[in-house]
Formats: structure tokens, sequence, C-alpha cells
């Protein structure tokens, strides 16, 4: 059923139904999905926010190799005599690949994890601004 | 609708009118926003106790407010998303922010003031005790 109701400040969340990551691992059981990405781009660096709810600091993993970031992580299984009793979403690990088109200074990229939240900052290569070469006669 | 042969499409009517009425009513009075559906909860049960958890990464763990009373549970917050730099552009917007308010009912009573709530790791934990008198009994047989 539509109601109105009056507009309120601010927007109001919405569920949003989890995508299965399409290229599991393999290795650990259980569901993989894709997180929330935010993506965005400066002169300098390029920054990926991924929402992955309860991965802890030693359960995220990062990978760069041929251009190719991939981010996953895993969640610990809910510990102590609980027994589901209703279940609106599913958990488990996280999953997602991202061709990065750039030239990126592998030493500097930083990631931080905090209140579930993962922050990828990849700063972009001195060597890939484009540089003057210098011709030489002779 | 019908009723002993009867047509009543003034009822009928009348619903959907009190309905609104209510509707109009309730959302003049309040700041408080109807009941959601985010974020999702999984409520799970250890014979004593209820345990309610919700995905919410990211959350200002003070703007996350939570309210037990008989067998409601409440979950209100607001999650703000950090704006980029202002010369950034964006690739990828999938993330979301915004308000929530959200009313879970328990199969069972719960004492609201042993009601606990953890924060980590961007999931909201509530462990809720029942009351005494909805704690399983063994019944001694005579």
């Amino acid at each position: 059923m539509q109601t109105t109701t009056e507009p309120r400040e601010g927007q109001e969340m919405q569920v949003r139904e989890k995508r299965t990551a399409a290229q599991g691992e393999g290795t650990r059981p259980g569901p993989v999905f894709e997180p929330a990405v935010d993506i965005h781009e400066t002169e300098r660096e390029i920054t990926v926010i991924a929402d992955v709810p309860g991965a802890g600091p030693g359960d995220v993993e990062m990978d760069l190799r041929e251009s190719v970031l991939t981010l996953s992580a895993r969640i610990r299984p809910l510990e102590g005599g609980w027994r589901p009793l209703y279940r609106e979403y599913e958990t488990g690990g996280y999953l997602r690949q991202f061709r990065i088109g750039q030239q990126i200074d592998q030493a500097g990229i930083a990631a931080q994890l905090r209140d579930g939240v993962l922050t990828v900052t990849l700063p972009k290569a001195e060597h890939a601004l484009p540089r003057r070469i210098e011709v030489k006669t002779g | 609708m019908t009723w002993n042969g009867f047509s009543l499409p003034f009822l009928a009517a009348d619903r959907g009118g009190l309905r609104e009425e209510l509707q109009r009513w309730l959302g003049a009075a309040g700041a408080v926003p109807a009941p959601g559906v985010f974020p999702p909860v999984n409520i799970y049960d250890d014979g004593e106790r209820f345990l309610v958890r919700a995905e919410l990464p990211g959350i200002d763990k003070d703007a996350l407010e939570v309210t037990a009373r008989g067998n409601q549970l409440s979950i209100r917050g607001e999650r703000v998303l950090e704006p980029a730099d202002a010369d950034a552009a964006y690739h990828r917007r999938e993330r979301e922010g915004g308000s929530f308010r959200r009313v879970v009912t328990l199969p069972q009573r719960v004492e609201g003031s042993q009601v606990s709530a953890t924060y980590r790791d961007g999931v909201l934990e509530i462990v809720l005790p029942r009351t005494p008198e909805a704690q399983p009994r063994r019944v001694q047989i005579s």
C-alpha cells in the first residue's frame, strides 16, 4: 500500500539486497557478497570506500596486480550458544575487483578499516605523469 | 466488501478515509517518523536472551538510539557519509546515507533495564534478556 507522508529532512535509508560476488574464492565456506562501494578520483589519488560490516582489522585482504585491485574480507562466525530465530539478511565474506586504469604508486597505497568501512587510498605514480623528454643533438 | 449479502461500499471508503486521516494526524503530530524496514535484522535466541543483529557500517555510535519496552525493540539512527574533496570526480556511488527507524517485535517480553548493546566492526548487537515470567520453566509432574 502506498501512503503519502510528509516530506522529511534528509533521506530515509532503504533496504538493499546483497549481491552475490560473481567470482567466489572457493577456499572459504559460505556465501560471498559484493560490498557497496564509492570510488572517487582526484589529480593525485584514487579512493575506494567499501562497506564490509562484520570484518575486523585482521579479516581484510587487498591485492593490486596487473591493474586489478582485489578487495576481500571474511567475517567471523557468531560465537556462543545462539540459535537462529529469524533472519532478514545473509552474512558472508566480501569480494570485489576493480580495474584501475592508472599507474599506481604501490608503496604509497594506504588502507584504513573503521566501523566496517574500508577506505583504500591509491596514489597515482609519479612516473605516470607526463614527463618532458630531452632530445639530444649530436 | 459484502456483509450478509449487503454491499457496504461506504464502510470500505470510510476505512480508507480514516486511515488517511490518521496518517495525516500522525504526520502533523510528530517528528517521529513511521517505522521503516531498515536496517534488516537477524534474531537469535539462547533460551534466556534474544540477540538482535543489524549491519550498520560507518555509523557514529552516539547517533544510534536503542530502546526496548515490553516486547518491542526500537533502533533509530542516521548514517552520514563523508563527502569527497570538492575537486574529486566520482566513478561509483553505491553507498547510501540517511536516517532510519526500525521497530522489531520480539516473540516475548524482555527486561528493558537489562538490555545491552554493542557496536563493533559496523555491526550493532543488542542482547535482550527475557522477563522472568517469559523464561522457560520446567513443570513438575506429580
